[in-house]
């Protein structure tokens, strides 16, 4: 029975597919690059509307970049927008990597600070402009000159870390850019996932500031409808450059609480849940819902506070709380989905230390170990920071009570606390070694660990460009050799055997705790056909169809 | 009359200005920096200080209270960064649908508590004086979220009767009616169990003054009487409703952020996990204002009905 409310049924929808199909259906779909190169839509199709709860608080801003992290990129700027380079996320056999998109292609110069980009003719901004070099100097002027008239602070904040190590660019001719980088630096292209090109004709009519309610990029769908707070609605653009995707719409709901995007899916307002509590599983499943869980790259790895004693020097007590987490039984209690980290990143990842097998749960070996470090059972207390909540934090709360147990059984006493996500990244900027922030031993990290390489620097490496906080004061002369040395090799094997050793020498040293993989548990009703969860945070909406819409 | 306005004006100026000082301190001293959520987790210094210094947080505190309490007086309650819109227009929008959710709330909450408490109040020590005791206790004990949820999981979740939220105005009024079901009932539970209770213990009270058996011996009919009790009782009632109605005005957090009703709570909720320094001033602000109004309003209402106020007032 379809109900009123019940929007898997939209009539208007179907009409307008059938609109847009028939409008497009004489016209021969433009040139396909290698990332969706048999992934062409059948213009014929009516995909259906996809109808999203994600697990933000809010709309994530359609700015370039936009907020609310990585759900921001998954659901609004990946679909939204096309980025000089788009990772090839129809797969999930391997980590995804970059592949064209708005460049067809590049060349890098032998010392691995120049690189040209050759951009994709032909393609065009949701309002009808063309896409060019000027298009690209001009975000990138947005992002990187504070002389620019249409600089944009925010943005340029938000999106620092993806142009930190772009020196100069210049536009060489109309479909050529070529950027010059502050060092030899092979990871250029994986920052590039992140620079949103949206048109300059519409900032330039309507401002930065107004920008958002007129977001418009080059990317699979065009945004129809945006009400802060509320929804957005995400219509597919016939003249993506690789050809339409299938659906119809994406409607997007933002949802923190778990139990209301359960209840969004089981009254069928949604097609699509993020992360709903683990144990409705077995009911959702009992009631022909999808679940999808998949490893990828995301842990949830505490940091310890090297600054100071007790953590700093002492490796056998790192050690010792490692060999004491019961990491299955962590993963019980949340109805496995996540599972025992060994390392940083998860096994099967182009990072992982092939011969080093981590910390298994070893209680006898973690007094040992304990005793060694110079502490006695009781003799010690810690203190450790933890996020309640959040978007890609897993449970924490259960999460933490199983780990205060765990380490009482080896006689370490944990005092919790309990703080906000802005908390953690406010401390995180401070460092550990700030007046306010001194009194934690251990802090709470949900890394997306190893998705892009780029993204090591911040939590590695002891000297970070710019000046960045090193936020545990871990200072390793071998991690920061081997992270030094792997951008700039110009073949991935060989960055990957860089950081391979960056790893094992991180495992070995206990610089985290290597605690829990997540396996981005999401939900969909039997409708949705087509989805591959890959290995990322990102996923890729061109080839899904919805088949009761 | 015109002195019971005048002079409840001047009172709520010095109840609004400390309301935005201690909230303005409050946000200060609170963990976790405004910045936060406007940089990368690697920020570096010079990027957090020049994103600090464009929202002003590089002054003293004074001078950005000072600066934000004379734009606020021109009616600028400032632009949120974070947001990356007026905070008037965010407040506008936030109270038109909390406005919406608390006036179904207090009409339903307020009339069916009027009607059990009149009823146990005049039945006292009855079967449905019990029973209504029992379940006013009830609203009164369940806590708003835990209902919400309940009603979240069976009405919506498994019998799939009603949506599980959101305000879709623009989807019609039928699917705004059915969208309003559920964070209605949630909301106006405890309102109906107070109004319930209040009303009730009121009649009591009234039924048992001397002017009721003098009007019994007037031989006034018993719904005469009944009016007459009902008149006098009513005073308790109407300042506890409209606590009431400036609270549900006020948004509930819970409530709203559990069936995604955009409005004032959900708002206040998410600037301060955010630490949006504009929106929680800003929103704090409107919802001081609105209790002192719907206060000012009771007032003149119980004094319109009650001559024993009218005559206190004056």
């Amino acid at each position: 029975m379809a109900l009123p409310f019940d929007r898997r049924i939209d009539r208007r929808a179907l009409l307008a597919g059938g609109l847009a199909t028939a409008a497009v259906a004489g016209v021969g779909l433009t040139a396909c690059g290698p990332t969706n190169s048999g992934s062409q839509s059948d213009a014929s199709a009516t995909g259906g509307t996809l109808s999203i709860a994600m697990s933000a608080a809010n709309i994530p801003f359609p700015s370039t970049p936009p907020n609310q992290g990585y759900e921001g990129y998954r659901f609004v700027g990946n679909n939204i927008y096309d980025a000089l380079t788009r990772l090839n996320l129809d797969q999930d056999k391997t980590l995804p990597v970059p592949h064209p998109s708005l460049a067809e292609k590049w060349d890098v110069s032998e010392d691995l600070k120049t690189w040209t980009f050759t951009l994709r003719k032909g393609v065009t901004f949701h309002d009808g402009t063309a896409f060019n070099a000027d298009a690209v100097i001009f975000q990138l002027d947005r992002l990187k000159n504070e002389k620019f008239k249409y600089f944009s602070e925010t943005d340029a904040a938000n999106g620092a870390t993806q142009v930190r190590y772009i020196d100069k660019y210049e536009a060489v001719d109309d479909s050529t850019v070529k950027i010059t980088c502050t060092q030899p630096y092979a990871w250029l292209h994986w920052d590039l996932l992140h620079v949103y090109m949206p048109s300059p004709a519409v900032i330039k009519k309507v401002g930065n500031d107004k920008y958002n309610a007129h977001a418009t990029g080059t990317g699979p769908f065009k945004m129809t409808k945006y009400v802060d707070g509320e929804t957005m609605e995400l219509t597919r653009y016939d003249k993506w450059w690789p050809g339409p995707v299938k659906l119809d719409k994406i409607v997007l709901y933002p949802q923190p609480e778990a139990a209301s995007r359960l209840s969004m899916l089981q009254s069928g307002q949604v097609n699509w849940a993020e992360v709903p509590t683990p144990d409705s599983i077995d009911q959702l499943k009992a009631d022909g819902d999808q679940i999808f869980m998949h490893k990828y790259p995301h842990g949830i790895m505490p940091r310890f506070n090297l600054f100071r004693k007790p953590f700093k020097g002492n490796t056998k007590l790192r050690q010792a709380l490692n060999y004491a987490l019961d990491r299955d039984g962590c993963a019980a209690l949340i109805n496995n989905v996540g599972y025992g980290a060994k390392q940083y990143v998860y096994e099967g990842h182009p990072d992982y230390a092939p011969n080093n097998p981590g910390y298994s749960y070893d209680v006898a070996k973690a007094k040992q170990l304990l005793s060694e470090s110079g502490y006695q059972p009781g003799e010690l207390t810690i203190t450790m920071g933890y996020t309640t909540g959040g978007s890609g934090n897993m449970f924490p709360d259960v999460m933490m009570q199983k780990l205060q147990a765990d380490f009482k059984a080896i006689g370490v006493a944990t005092k919790l606390v309990p703080m906000e996500w802005t908390v953690l990244i406010s401390i995180g900027l401070d460092g550990l070694n700030s007046d306010k922030w001194k009194n934690l031993d251990i802090l709470w990290a949900s890394p997306a660990a190893g998705m892009t390489p780029t993204g090591y620097n911040s939590t590695f490496m002891s000297k970070r460009p710019g000046g960045q906080a090193n936020a545990t004061g871990l200072d390793d002369p071998v991690i920061d050799k081997n992270l030094t040395l792997a951008p700039q090799q110009k073949e991935e094997k060989d960055q990957h055997a860089y950081l391979q050793k960056m790893m094992d020498q991180a495992v070995s040293q206990a610089y985290f705790l290597f605690w829990m993989h997540d396996l981005n548990l999401r939900v969909m009703s039997a409708d949705v056909k087509n989805f591959v969860e890959p290995q990322s945070w990102w996923v890729d909406f061109s080839k899904i169809t919805v088949s009761g819409s | 009359m015109l002195r019971l306005i005048i002079r409840r004006i001047l009172m709520a100026v010095p109840i609004l200005i400390g309301v935005s000082i201690i909230v303005f301190l409050l946000m200060s001293v609170v963990p976790g920096d405004p910045e936060a959520g406007l940089v990368p987790d690697d920020a570096t210094p010079a990027e957090r200080q020049a994103i600090r210094h464009q929202l002003g947080l590089d002054q003293p505190l004074p001078i950005r209270y000072f600066h934000w309490a004379v734009s606020a007086l021109h009616g600028d309650l400032g632009y949120s960064t974070l947001r990356r819109r007026e905070v008037s227009d965010l407040l506008q929008q936030a109270w038109g649908n909390t406005f919406v959710l608390a006036a179904v709330s207090a009409i339903f909450g307020i009339a069916l508590g009027l009607l059990l408490g009149y009823l146990a109040g005049t039945r006292r020590g009855k079967v449905v004086d019990r029973v209504v005791s029992i379940f006013s206790l009830g609203g009164l004990s369940i806590p708003s979220f835990f209902l919400a949820i309940l009603l979240l999981g069976v009405l919506s979740g498994q019998l799939r009767l009603f949506p599980s939220g959101g305000a879709t105005f623009d989807e019609g009024w039928g699917v705004a009616i059915q969208s309003l079901v559920l964070p209605v009932l949630s909301g106006a539970m405890i309102t109906m169990a107070i109004t319930a209770r209040v009303t009730r213990a009121a009649i009591v009270d009234v039924f048992s003054a001397d002017f009721v058996e003098t009007l019994r011996a007037k031989g006034l009919t018993e719904f005469g009487v009944r009016m007459h009790v009902l008149r006098n009782a009513i005073s308790p009632v109407l300042t506890t409703s409209g606590v009431q109605i400036g609270a549900l005005l006020g948004g509930s957090v819970l409530v709203e952020t559990i069936f995604r009703w955009p409005g004032m709570g959900l708002l206040l909720y998410t600037a301060i996990s955010t630490r949006d320094l504009e929106v929680v001033q800003g929103t704090t602000l409107v919802i001081a204002l609105t209790f002192v109004v719907i206060n000012l309003v009771v007032d003149l209402v119980q004094a319109a009905i009650d001559p024993r106020v009218r005559g206190a007032v004056s």
